[in-house]
């Protein structure tokens, strides 16, 4: 079923529930109260067999109704906070360049529940109080009491408005939360500088000093909603004592009064719900501008400058006006270079002289383009996900079998790891060097046309390092590698004996000077 | 086993935070209480007019106020309720908030070092899911059983034998809280299991999302992700399933409660049945009317799941801020910076931060020559500022030593024995005067003009309004970052102390802006030692010295 539908049908149950729970009281106040009158004179024709048959079919449905509109509503409410996770992914996976922490997950996925829970908390008390208002009015007026009807209505309208009033003013907190983040951060950075001054303690009490304004303004909007709930509550007495003066001074006889005024009342409790779920509410859309806003205050990466190009036609990798900025110990100065197909590049450079950004500045750029080629980086933070080695093999190509995995783990000399052995929790179960020469294998299982390998040799012996690229090479000898490497050795071929055999003509090009 | 100690400690440490709110929300629990017996006292009421109108007349008076009254009464203590919540609520959250930032911002050393973020986030939000939690909870939990109480004896005093029905209720209901319990727990270990691989992969596809992009595999990653939330949602469906079972057999005790109440109370009437006193049309409709009332704390208790699993969440990120920072909170006084200048050694460092396997700094050896200005590169998470904290004295080495060596000995260093100036400046409310004096409050008019000019800061005084008595706006306004960067310049320069520590003093300046401070620091460090942590070229360029740091120790030194 649709998410629409399914919460429509959970609406429809949970008003039909509430129905059978005010009508089961109702029933049976006017039964209560007709047996007292027919108690009361000594040949009665009253017979209690049709208002208890009544009271049976609402307590039956009342128990049905209300399981089923709590099962369903759950599921449409499930089915929502699904939506909303699947949303923030596209989000995130369609802007290049945010990453995420732990905990700013943790924050995402609680504000996925509460837009998905606000189904339960926000929208269904809204419903059903809409419904019964109408529902209670008609059977009133019906009876014959518009006056009381028209009340009852009045009062339904004032306490939506008192509780929209409060919602209204406890406006989104989250900007007030956003610049109190970013003054704790400051002030947690200042620490030092405070300390060394001698001026933490003036620091730790303007900080204390923002945070107890901030909680004095939460306490303000919780005393108004307080106001809201005493009000609602007031206007329901007040609209119940008319309700029952009114249908008394109409002659009602006291089985009806009795079954106006517990109708009434059924009507007036759901009318105090919408309090809290105009709460719920706001809730919700905070949680809901969270999401819109989630991971933009994530850290990220330096952008790309607009003179950079890079392509790949199917023969050479060719890369232009990429901007390597100025570091206290080299010049700036701009970077072009071009590979063919079948040859190799060999990037050098002391960590951080940007190894890896101009590595993932061209997989972004090539990737951008429209074209069947495969570009695939393997950087030095890659990240195996919890499964076995061939689930992680399969995530990179879909369609490789059994035997295409073990000659892939054989290919990077892994042959003594099974297919199925689990990684852990963020490749934990493998070694270094394992781990990365699983992100070796992973990267060809997409049989890349250009393949960017970050610091290939980290955590390998020299003898398995040259084993590994050499067999890179071999499963793909049209491709374009390009390797980054921490530094140039005083002797390649004693450090990176690989290089020879990588291909004849290779390059180097040294990020250090 | 570990980690069902965790979740005790987690929730005992849970239960600790209520105190401070304790005594509001007990009066909340009270006023709770009492909205349930004005609600009584609201339906004795609808009864009294019921009884009036049914001997013949017009609801009298008296019918009417009680009606009126008990239901304002009981407005004016859910109102009182809901404040004394909001007021406790504000007490656990402010005790909390205290001891974050006393744990984050102490007045002694700091051992740990906080990530900003993570901190920030933890004391502006995280701290509201606790207080949330115990406000609603707390006076749930006490007011609950008095509630019921209330109720029962009211029905037991107007009519005892819809207080056996609600007796012969109640039993039903510890057994079906162990049905509930019986239904969770079997469903709870799928659902568990279930939670976990959801949450392994959000966790695993947002963490890995640059290599999903790198190898292609976004979009078959989203199956995943879709597959794994359904195989979660139809666990939890089947768990809800259960659980509202549970709910539906509670319903079932309710509705039968008031069916069987209304079948007794009304065949009493007709004359049918005769137990107990003698029936009337007050006493049969007041005990109808209160029972439904008898259920409600016990349902409003099951609704406050969701917000526990919040709190205890929250409770983590929390609790590992304030270990070891509420222990040896010794406000130590500030001992005056040593005379004359300083030359820094450091012999085999080493730093680790606690809990961490991972050293930050290895076997560094290095010498801050006095009266020059040494400059630290490096790429970021190097270590720049791990060093910089260590030669500032903001905390001990885990190995090695760190020493100040002056004309009159060597010691170790202590915070306020140097200047540091970081990346961001916090101006504090006051003056600019008085923001300059922050180091040294008893600072002569001639020094603090002293140490305007030497930061360069003149002009800028001279232009405000009311000079050094000109008030700072909301976090130092009216001024520019390059500005209040010389402020900054200017209270190191008035604590007079030998050694600068500046950690990317020029950090988001531009570069005309960055130029000029520069020449300022030059200004006010003349004959002080200085190290100073930077990206920036031209900073490092206008330094005597250069050290390399990677890889946990120092690469290279030269001499510019």
């Amino acid at each position: 079923m649709k998410a629409k539908s399914l919460a429509a049908t959970g609406f429809l149950l949970a008003v039909l529930a509430e129905a059978c729970s005010v009508g089961i009281l109702g029933l049976s106040g006017w039964f209560v109260a007709a047996s007292a009158v027919a108690g009361a004179s000594a040949y009665s024709a009253f017979s209690y067999l049709a208002p208890s048959g009544g009271v049976r079919a609402f307590a039956l449905g009342r128990i049905s109704a209300g399981y089923a509109n709590r099962v369903v509503l759950h599921a449409a409410a499930l089915r929502r906070i699904s939506a909303t996770r699947l949303a923030v992914y596209d989000h995130a996976a369609g802007s290049e360049d945010t990453s995420w922490s732990g905990q700013s997950l943790d924050r995402v996925m609680a504000d996925a529940d509460t837009t998905g829970l606000a189904l339960i908390q926000a929208t269904t008390p809204v419903v059903v109080a809409a419904v019964m208002t109408a529902g209670g009015c008609v059977a009133i007026v019906l009876a014959g009491y518009p006056i009381v009807a028209l009340t009852l209505a009045v009062a339904v309208v004032a306490c939506a408005m008192l509780a929209a009033a409060a919602a209204r003013r406890m406006d989104d907190t989250s900007r007030t939360r956003g610049l109190l983040r970013t003054e704790l951060v400051t002030a947690i950075e200042a620490w030092p500088e405070m300390a060394s001054l001698g001026a933490v303690d003036q620091l730790a009490r303007r900080t204390l000093g923002r945070l107890t304004a901030f909680e004095s303004g939460r306490n303000r909007h919780a005393a108004t909603t307080a106001r809201a709930v005493g009000g609602a509550r007031g206007v329901t007495a007040t609209a119940l004592l008319l309700a029952v003066v009114l249908t008394a001074r109409d002659g009602a006889t006291i089985a009806t009064l009795v079954f106006v005024a517990l109708l009434t009342a059924g009507v007036l409790a759901n009318a105090e719900r919408l309090v809290s779920a105009a709460g719920a509410w706001v809730q919700a859309r905070q949680a809901d501008a969270h999401l819109r806003s989630a991971g933009e205050n994530e850290s990220r990466r330096p952008e790309i400058a607009s003179t950079f190009r890079a392509t790949y036609d199917g023969d050479r990798l060719a890369v232009a006006g990429y901007q390597l900025p100025e570091t206290p110990t080299r010049e700036a100065r701009e970077i072009a270079f071009t590979v063919a197909a079948g040859n190799a590049l060999t990037v050098t450079g002391v960590s951080g002289s940007g190894k890896t950004t101009l590595l993932t500045a061209i997989t972004t750029v090539i990737r951008q383009q429209t074209g069947s080629a495969v570009i695939t980086a393997v950087l030095a933070d890659d990240y195996l996900f919890t499964g076995t080695v061939a689930d992680n093999i399969r995530l990179a190509n879909p369609a490789a079998t059994e035997a295409d995995i073990t000659d892939l783990l054989a290919a990077m000399a892994l042959e003594h790891i099974d297919p199925q052995t689990p990684v852990g929790v963020g490749g934990r179960g493998l070694s270094g060097g394992e781990q990365r020469r699983l992100h070796l294998a992973r990267a060809l299982a997409s049989q890349p046309d250009v393949l960017l390998i970050d610091e290939p040799t980290a955590g390998l012996d020299t003898s398995t390092a040259a084993d590994v690229l050499a067999a890179v090479r071999r499963r793909l000898p049209r491709a374009v590698l390009v390797l980054a490497i921490h530094e140039t050795p005083a002797d390649p071929n004693l450090h990176f004996g690989v290089g020879a055999r990588l291909a004849a003509n290779r390059h180097w090009l040294a990020l250090d000077r | 086993m570990t980690s069902e100690r965790a979740a005790a400690e987690a929730r005992n440490w849970l239960a600790g935070t209520a105190a401070p709110g304790r005594r509001w929300l007990l009066v909340a629990a009270g006023s709770q209480t009492l909205e349930t017996a004005f609600t009584v006292m609201q339906w004795t009421g609808l009864a009294w007019v019921a009884r009036d109108v049914l001997d013949g007349g017009r609801p009298s008076w008296q019918g009417s106020g009680v009606l009126l009254g008990g239901g304002l009464l009981a407005a004016a203590a859910a109102w009182s309720t809901a404040r004394c919540q909001s007021v406790g609520r504000q007490r656990v959250a402010h005790a909390l908030r205290r001891r974050l930032v006393a744990g984050l911002l102490p007045t002694a050393q700091r051992h740990a070092e906080p990530h900003p973020a993570r901190a920030a986030l933890a004391t502006v939000e995280l701290t509201d899911d606790i207080a949330d939690y115990h406000a609603q909870t707390l006076p749930q939990r006490v007011s609950a059983p008095v509630s019921m109480t209330l109720i029962f004896v009211v029905t037991a005093v107007v009519q005892w034998p819809a207080a056996v029905i609600l007796l012969l209720a109640s039993m039903l209901i510890p057994l079906n809280m162990r049905l509930a319990g019986l239904f969770a727990k079997e469903g709870a270990d799928a659902r568990l299991a279930a939670g976990a691989r959801l949450a392994a992969v959000v966790l695993d596809s947002f963490r890995g999302m640059p290599t999903l992009r790198n190898i292609g595999a976004l979009g078959r990653r989203r199956t995943d992700l879709a597959r794994a939330a359904d195989d979660l949602n139809s666990t939890t469906i089947a768990v809800i399933r259960r659980a509202s079972l549970s709910g539906a057999v509670m319903d079932v005790v309710i509705t039968f409660s008031i069916a069987a109440n209304a079948t007794y109370v009304g065949l009493s009437l007709l004359g049918y049945v005769r137990i107990g006193a003698g029936m009337s049309l007050f006493r049969g409709l007041l005990a109808l009317l209160i029972c439904p009332m008898y259920f409600q704390p016990m349902r409003a208790m099951a609704a406050a799941f969701h917000s526990r699993e919040r709190a205890l969440a929250a409770v983590p990120a929390i609790s590992e801020l304030l270990v070891g920072t509420e222990t040896g909170m010794a406000s130590a006084e500030r001992v005056p910076p040593p005379c004359g200048p300083v030359t820094v050694a450091l012999d085999n460092v080493s730093f680790r931060f606690p809990g961490s396997e991972e050293p930050v700094l290895h076997g560094l050896n290095l010498t801050v020559h006095q009266g020059q200005w040494t400059a630290v590169a490096g790429p970021s998470g190097a270590g720049k500022t791990t060093l910089l904290s260590l030669i500032a004295g903001v905390r001990p080495p885990s190995g090695g030593t760190v020493q100040w060596l002056t004309s009159t000995g060597a010691s170790s260093p202590w915070l306020g024995g140097c200047a540091w100036i970081g990346q961001q400046t916090v101006l504090l409310p006051g003056s600019i005067g008085d923001n300059i004096r922050i180091g040294r409050p008893d600072a002569s008019l001639a020094d603090v003009l002293h140490a305007v000019a030497a930061a360069g800061l003149a002009d800028v005084v001279a232009r405000l309004p009311r000079g050094l008595d000109t008030p700072l706006g909301e976090g130092g306004s009216g001024l520019s970052s390059g500005e209040a960067r010389r402020v900054a310049i200017a209270r190191a320069f008035l604590s007079d102390a030998g050694l600068w520590v500046l950690d990317e003093p020029t950090a988001h300046l531009d570069l005309d802006t960055e130029a000029q401070l520069i020449v300022a620091l030059r200004n006010a460090t003349d004959g002080r030692t200085v190290i100073v942590a930077t990206h920036s070229p031209s900073l490092a360029h206008s330094a005597d010295f250069l050290i390399s740091l990677d890889e946990k120790t120092v690469r290279e030194a030269i001499r510019v």
